[in-house]
C-alpha cells in the first residue's frame, strides 16, 4: 500500500522544492510517494525563535489538512522541530515526525554518544532543550558550530565541508562522539562523504525524518501504535476550537 | 524612579483585566506603575500546544509594543511561560519574566525543594520540560493535580479549594516539598490562606513573576544586568524583518 507523505518545508523558500523533491525522491521507498510543500509567506530561515513563532499557525494548519487530505505522513523540516508538539497533539491519524527526534532517536541506538554539527551558536540552547526532551540529553556529547548561515550551505558547498572536516573531526577526537548528525535541513548531500572519510555514521536530517516517518506509518498500519492521547498529546475539544471561532479568529481555512 | 510593569495575559479573558490590574496593585512597590495588556482574539486558555502556538504572534506583538511604549518589564501571565524565549530575544531594553521561571526561581532560595499544583496531568509534561530548562530538575519534589478544569478555577472557589488543600497536604506529607508553587495563574489568590494552614510557603505564580520583573529592572538600572545577546536570546537583524516583509505577511501593527 503507498505510503503518502507530506514534507513541510516551514520557511518561505519555494527556490528549495526542486532539490529537496529530487532528494526525497531519491532516498524514499518504492511504494512510497512524497511531497515538498512550503510556506506562503514569512521568514527564509528559522534561525531566530520570533520566526518560529510567527510561522507556527501556517505549519499547523498545513499539517491538519494533510491529515483531511489523506496522507499517512507528515515530516516537519526543520532541526528545530517546530510545532512537532503541538502537530501529535492536534492529529488523530496522522503521523508526524520532526527532523531532530528522528537523527537523535537514531544516534542514540546506532552509538554511545553523538554530536550535532550545528549552523550557528544561536540554535545550540534549543538543541539542547530538544535533546532533553526526547530522552537522550546523556547521549549527547556535544554541539559543534560551523558559523555559517542556513542558506550558505548548498551555495558555498565547498567552504561548508571543509567546515565540516573541522567540527566533525573535533567532535569524535575532543568530545568523543561515535555518530554525528547533521543539525540542519540544508546540509543534506555531505553525510555519505564525511562518514566514508571519519568511519562514524554520519545521519542526514532529511533522509532519516523521512525513515522515520515512513517506519511510523508502518507501525501505525500493522500494530496501531500511536502517540498516546493521555495527557501531553490530548487533542483540543472540536467544541471549544468552534466554539471560540478560532478558525475565524486567526483567518485560516476550515482545517478541523 | 517610577517602574513601568506590563503584565500581558495570552489568553482571551478580557472580563479578567480589571481583577488582574488590582492584583498587581495590591501588591506593587510604591514606585511601580501597573498596566495589563489583554488578547483581542483567541482561546479561552492555553492548556493545549495548539493555542499555544496561534497566540504566539499576538503576545509577541504586545511585548514588543510594551517596550515600545517605555515600559520597563512585561510579565507573561501563563505557568507555561508561553514566549518567554522568544520575548527577550526581541527586546532590546525591556526586562521579561513569566511566571514559572519566576517560581521556581524564588521557591529553590525558599526551601531544598519543591512541588508544583497544576490543574491537570495534561500539563505537566511541559511543566516539566520547563523545569529541566531553567536547571532545576533536581530541586523538584512532584507534580500534583487537581483534575479540574480552567472553568472550575474560576467559578467554583469552594471546590478548588479542597481540591488544593489535598494537593498541598499530599505534596508536604507525602513527597516531602518544603515550598508549593500552585501552577496556573487563574489559582491566584488562594496562596495565603494555603501557607498560614500548612505552614510552607505557597507561591503565587502571578506575583513570583510580577516581583521578578521590579527586581530584574531595578538590576538593570542599577548594575547594568540584561539579558545577554551573545547567542541564545540575539535580536533577529531588522534588515531581515524589513526584506521578508514580516509585518506586511503577517499583518502585523508598527513594532518594527
Amino acid at each position: 500500500m503507498t505510503k503518502k507523505i507530506l514534507f513541510i518545508q516551514p520557511t518561505a523558500t519555494p527556490d528549495w522544492i526542486p532539490d529537496l523533491q529530487a532528494y526525497l525522491d531519491n532516498g524514499k521507498d518504492a511504494d512510497t510517494q512524497v511531497d515538498v510543500v512550503c510556506l506562503e509567506r514569512g521568514p527564509k530561515h528559522l534561525e531566530y525563535h520570533y520566526y518560529e513563532a510567527l510561522i507556527a499557525g501556517d505549519v499547523l494548519h498545513l499539517v491538519k489538512k494533510a491529515e483531511k487530505d489523506g496522507y499517512d505522513g507528515a515530516m516537519i523540516a526543520c532541526f528545530d522541530d517546530p510545532c512537532v508538539r503541538e502537530s501529535k497533539e492536534i492529529c488523530d491519524h496522522l503521523v508526524v515526525t520532526g527532523l531532530a527526534e528522528s537523527s537523535m532517536h537514531l544516534a542514540a541506538t546506532l552509538g554511545d554518544r553523538f554530536s550535532i554539527i550545528n549552523a550557528r551558536r544561536k540554535c545550540e540552547g534549543s538543541f539542547r532543550e530538544n535533546a532533553y526532551r526526547y530522552g537522550v540529553i546523556d547521549k549527547l556529547a556535544s554541539i559543534r558550530n560551523l558559523e555559517l548561515g542556513v542558506h550558505d550551505f548548498q551555495s558555498k558547498q565547498e567552504l561548508t565541508e571543509q567546515r565540516m572536516e573541522e567540527e566533525i573531526k573535533a567532535a569524535i577526537y575532543e568530545d568523543g562522539a561515535e555518530v554525528i548528525c547533521l543539525g540542519c535541513t540544508m546540509m543534506f548531500g555531505f553525510y555519505k562523504k564525511m562518514q566514508e572519510k571519519y568511519g562514524v555514521p554520519v545521519i542526514d536530517a532529511m533522509l532519516v525524518g523521512l525513515k522515520y516517518t515512513e517506519h511510523l506509518i508502518t507501525l501505525r498500519d500493522a500494530f496501531n501504535w500511536y502517540p498516546s492521547k493521555i495527557g501531553n498529546f490530548e487533542t483540543p475539544p472540536i467544541e471549544d476550537v468552534d466554539g471560540w471561532n478560532l478558525e475565524t479568529a486567526y483567518g485560516y481555512p476550515k482545517v478541523w | 524612579m517610577t517602574r513601568r510593569i506590563l503584565f500581558v495575559n495570552p489568553f482571551y479573558a478580557p472580563e479578567w483585566t480589571d481583577e488582574l490590574k488590582q492584583y498587581l496593585d495590591d501588591h506593587k512597590n510604591s514606585d511601580t506603575e501597573t498596566a495589563v495588556a489583554m488578547l483581542e482574539r483567541g482561546p479561552r486558555h492555553v492548556e493545549f500546544h495548539y493555542y499555544e502556538s496561534l497566540v504566539g504572534q499576538d503576545v509577541l506583538t504586545m511585548v514588543k509594543q510594551g517596550e515600545k511604549a517605555g515600559f520597563d518589564g512585561a510579565v507573561i501571565g501563563c505557568f507555561y511561560d508561553p514566549f518567554l524565549r522568544e520575548a527577550r530575544e526581541i527586546c532590546d531594553r525591556m526586562v521579561v519574566t513569566a511566571l514559572e521561571e519566576a517560581s521556581l526561581q524564588l521557591a529553590a532560595s525558599l526551601g531544598a525543594n519543591f512541588s508544583i499544583i497544576s490543574v491537570r496531568q495534561k500539563c505537566t509534561p511541559a511543566f516539566r520540560e520547563n523545569v529541566q530548562k531553567y536547571g532545576m530538575s533536581h530541586r523538584l519534589a512532584s507534580f500534583r493535580h487537581l483534575n479540574l478544569t480552567v472553568e472550575d478555577l474560576k467559578n467554583n472557589r469552594k471546590l478548588t479549594e479542597e481540591r488544593m488543600e489535598a494537593a498541598i497536604a499530599a505534596a508536604v506529607q507525602k513527597d516531602g516539598a518544603e515550598v508549593v508553587i500552585l501552577g496556573c495563574s487563574m489559582m491566584l489568590g488562594f496562596y495565603r490562606l494555603m501557607q498560614e494552614k500548612y505552614g510552607v510557603p505557597v507561591i503565587d505564580p502571578i506575583l513570583a513573576g510580577f516581583k521578578q520583573a521590579e527586581h530584574l529592572v531595578e538590576v538593570r538600572e542599577q548594575c547594568g544586568w540584561y539579558t545577554s545577546k551573545a547567542a541564545h536570546y540575539e535580536t533577529p537583524p531588522l534588515e531581515d524583518i524589513k526584506a521578508w516583509h514580516l509585518s506586511t505577511a503577517y499583518g502585523l501593527p508598527d513594532i518594527w
